[in-house]
């Protein structure tokens, strides 16, 4: 009795927890709109019909593929390299996206030179990056729901046949799954990373126009965004350098 | 008496016999000079003579703070004269002064059978090398006192300032006037702050010094003074043995035999530490591209072809060459090449020497891939070096490089074509974005974080719950199995109803008793689980006085004990009872228990 109540409670919550496409039909035309002129080859065009998705604040991993590509075929580097980004994090293990952000990349000017700890650290972040933070969210969960429901049975309904390793292993892997799971909050949703937009752009040293310029970023170049003030972001690039871009020269994944 | 005299005359015999053994005993030092210079050693022979005595002790040596001491070995003889044997043994030790002056040297001693014998005492004085030429007119190759010597090194720098990673070169001669009985050990100067290189070949020729010939062995290094300040190059070392020429000039005739057998004599000789002023590099004239050489350099620039198409990989040949040490040249920078995607390769180091001068080259390797078709051009690429011949810094650059980049005919962004029949290896490379999706998938709303969400945190939240709803429920059912009352408690409500149910089905059977029957039970056992008594036992005074203990108001109170009484009639009467009244009573019993429920 109480397992058939749990079982229409989890159903309900998981159907609210579904994110509904209610409201994204208009919207679907103007993706479509966008695709049928980027056939054409018109791809100012298209990214006017696919920015007008964008603006109502509607998202999805095709979108920002298609707006890449479109950017990237008007010359707009850091445009492109921003909406790969974007579609990356939205899908993490899609072929394209992947190809054509890497293949976008190439395109930079900008050379960071890494420390060797930095490439080590490219392993990891590779491998976070290949999973999208909902997947992992939802593989916490059921974890979650499986470690509490053998606890019950074993613990307080004292059913032995659920065996003590089937708990510890269940347990370690909630453990587990739930460090990456805040890992990748921490690096997908607090961690603010930008990218360069401008064909070209100095990093100051302080956040306004009077202050003096370090060196010059280039369009497509990627940073964490530590905090911003008048205007300005005050950014890290991968190999330390800190300093403030203006921010409509640049733009948030 | 008799017996005892022998035994006292060989007591007393015995012990002249050994006093007379240790009276021969004799330590004799001598030096073979007692005038030396700094720079020079003396040598002092211990000689220890001792009758017929074997296996003596070695003599032990005063001590001597002022000088360096090394063992120059020891030679032990037997000699024979008129039938009295004799043992000597001599040792030779090679005294290096540390400092100027006259020293004493005490007696050598040593202890047989507890007595201690001493040898006599020597001085010595050492002079500076000052002192020494000023004293004598001794010129190179004169010792102290003004004879050649046999052996002697000296060391030479070829300039006496320079500036910091500039080559000096150090020469280490080494004259020898006599035949060495030895192959010589050379130690080389220790040269802290300095990075070496030899200068091969090591050369030998003759001198003449002093009308005296010499062997000369000359040893060049180049130096390259690593910091800037005054630096030292320590002294050089070598031992030898030569033949003892102090023993052959009181030769007797019948000594012959010692130039067969001599043993020689090992000495030391070294070069005199020499101290280098190093000059830190000028500030005036340095740029930020200094490259940090110092020397004289050159550098050029090669590919291997200057057409090719896109993604045909080219190699481009930087050569660093010239004199000074090479080895430090760091990599040059390499222009801006955005065109092409670039690989290093490898690097090479090559020295190679040009008389004295330590020299080489240092070859770079890159492979160029380019990625646009058109003319590129790769720019000059600079070194900046120091050139301490004109004390100035000097720029060099390579000439700029012309590449033509064809389109080629392949696919775009293959580099070899893939063959499907031989199934070649091939290197595809994408040349292009890929082609957008067609497929909207789920536009959705944007920033919808599940994790974060108010919905996400309540679901997080049902397991817990869940989990102490588990342990209320086993909780209630351990007391349900352990205590009667509370089961029977925690009962009561429902059995009531079952019972209610079973009179109500039963209400209209032909036989009335059983459905009496039913009605009182469902008063009369509610109240006995409610307490949990015996319903058997409760009688309508019982109830009334439990239902008073409870407070049950008297109207509800009135009423079921109203109905029991009637149930109990009914039970009696049987089916005498009109078929109204069981419908009236069932519905007065379930008001009555629905009061009594909300009462008790």
């Amino acid at each position: 009795m109480i397992g058939l109540r749990c079982l229409l409670f989890l159903v309900i919550c998981f159907a609210l927890l579904i994110p509904a496409g209610l409201g994204a039909t208009g919207l679907e035309h103007n993706f479509e709109q966008g695709n049928s002129l980027y056939g054409e080859g018109d791809y100012a065009a298209a990214i006017v019909e696919y920015e007008k998705v964008v603006a109502v604040s509607y998202e999805s991993p095709e979108l920002f593929y298609n707006l890449g590509n479109a950017y990237f075929r008007e010359g707009q580097l850091g445009q492109a390299i921003l909406n790969y980004s974007r579609a990356r994090r939205l899908d993490a293990r899609d072929d394209d996206i992947r190809a054509n952000l890497e293949f976008a990349r190439q395109f930079t000017i900008d050379r960071l030179e890494v420390s060797e700890e930095a490439i080590l650290l490219d392993y990891v972040n590779r491998f976070f990056d290949s999973f999208s933070l909902t997947e992992i969210t939802w593989l916490t969960m059921i974890l979650y729901f499986l470690t509490t429901a053998v606890i019950l049975i074993r613990y307080i309904y004292r059913w032995y046949r659920v065996s003590m390793p089937l708990v510890a292993i269940l347990m370690a892997c909630f453990v587990v799954s739930a460090i990456f799971c805040s890992v990748k909050l921490d690096r997908d949703v607090w961690t603010r990373t930008g990218v360069v937009l401008a064909q070209q752009i100095e990093v100051k040293n302080g956040p306004g126009e009077d202050f003096n310029g370090q060196f010059t970023a280039h369009a497509g170049l990627v940073f964490n965004i530590e905090r911003e003030e008048s205007g300005y972001y005050l950014v890290n690039f991968e190999n330390r350098l800190k300093g403030w871009i203006l921010k409509s020269a640049a733009g948030e994944i | 008496m008799t017996c005892i005299l022998p035994v006292v005359l060989a007591l007393i015999l015995l012990t002249a016999g050994n006093a007379a053994a240790q009276d021969e005993i004799s330590i004799v030092l001598s030096l073979d000079r007692h005038r030396i210079g700094l720079d020079e050693q003396a040598i002092l022979t211990v000689k220890v003579s001792a009758g017929n005595q074997q296996n003596l002790p070695e003599a032990k040596l005063p001590p001597m703070p002022r000088f360096d001491i090394y063992s120059a070995g020891s030679s032990t003889s037997l000699q024979i004269i008129n039938g009295e044997t004799s043992y000597s043994t001599t040792t030779n030790y090679i005294l290096s002064p540390k400092k100027t002056g006259t020293y004493p040297i005490r007696s050598a001693w040593l202890v047989i059978s507890g007595t201690r014998f001493e040898s006599n005492q020597l001085s010595i004085t050492v002079l500076s090398p000052e002192e020494k030429t000023a004293g004598q007119e001794t010129g190179q190759g004169l010792d102290g006192e003004g004879k050649s010597r046999d052996l002697f090194m000296t060391a030479e720098i070829d300039k006496k300032s320079a500036y910091v990673d500039e080559q000096v070169t150090l020469s280490v001669k080494f004259f020898r006037g006599v035949q060495l009985m030895s192959s010589i050990d050379f130690t080389p100067p220790p040269t802290s702050g300095f990075w070496t290189s030899n200068i091969p070949p090591q050369k030998r020729y003759y001198e003449t010094i002093n009308g005296r010939d010499y062997n000369v062995y000359e040893i060049r290094t180049a130096l390259f003074p690593t910091q800037p300040g005054k630096l030292t190059i320590g002294e050089s070392q070598i031992t030898a043995k030569v033949p003892d020429r102090s023993r052959r000039r009181n030769r007797d005739p019948f000594s012959f035999f010692d130039d067969m057998f001599q043993s020689g004599k090992r000495v030391r000789v070294t070069s005199k530490p020499i101290s280098i002023d190093v000059k830190p590099l000028p500030t005036q004239g340095k740029t930020d591209d200094f490259s940090g050489g110092v020397g004289s350099y050159s550098i050029t620039a090669g590919v291997d072809k200057t057409e090719m198409e896109v993604n045909e990989a080219v190699t481009l040949t930087v050569k660093i060459s010239g004199k000074g040490n090479v080895k430090s040249i760091p990599e040059p920078t390499l222009p801006r090449l955005d065109d092409f995607r670039v690989e290093k390769s490898s690097s090479d180091f090559n020295q190679t020497n040009l008389d004295d001068d330590i020299g080489g080259s240092k070859t770079f390797e890159y492979v160029l891939i380019p990625r646009l078709p058109g003319q590129q051009t790769i720019k000059p690429l600079t070194l900046n070096y120091f050139d301490p011949v004109r004390k100035s810094y000097l720029t060099t650059q390579t000439e700029p490089i012309v590449l033509h980049v064809n389109q080629g005919e392949l696919t775009a962004g293959a580099e070899v074509p893939y063959n499907p029949v031989s199934g070649q290896t091939i290197n595809l490379k994408e040349t292009d974005i890929r082609f957008i999706k067609t497929d909207n998938g789920h536009l959705a709303p944007k920033g919808k974080i599940l994790l974060t969400s108010p919905v996400f945190m309540t679901v997080l939240a049902f397991p817990l719950v869940v989990l102490l709803g588990g342990m209320v429920d086993v909780r209630r059912r351990r007391r349900l199995k352990g205590d009667v009352a509370y089961a029977r408690l925690r009962r009561a409500n429902a059995m009531a109803k079952k019972r209610l149910q079973k009179a109500e089905s039963i209400m209209n059977d032909a036989d009335k008793r059983p459905f009496y029957t039913e009605v009182s039970n469902v008063i009369l056992e509610y109240i006995a689980d409610k307490y949990n008594l015996s319903a058997a036992g409760l009688t309508s005074d019982r109830v009334e006085e439990i239902l008073g203990q409870h407070e049950v108001n008297d109207g509800t109170r009135q009423e079921i004990l109203e109905i029991i009484e009637l149930a109990d009639f009914g039970r009696f009467a049987g089916s005498a009872q009109p078929e109204s009244d069981g419908q009236q009573l069932y519905n007065r019993v379930r008001k009555a228990m629905v009061d009594l429920e909300g009462a008790l």
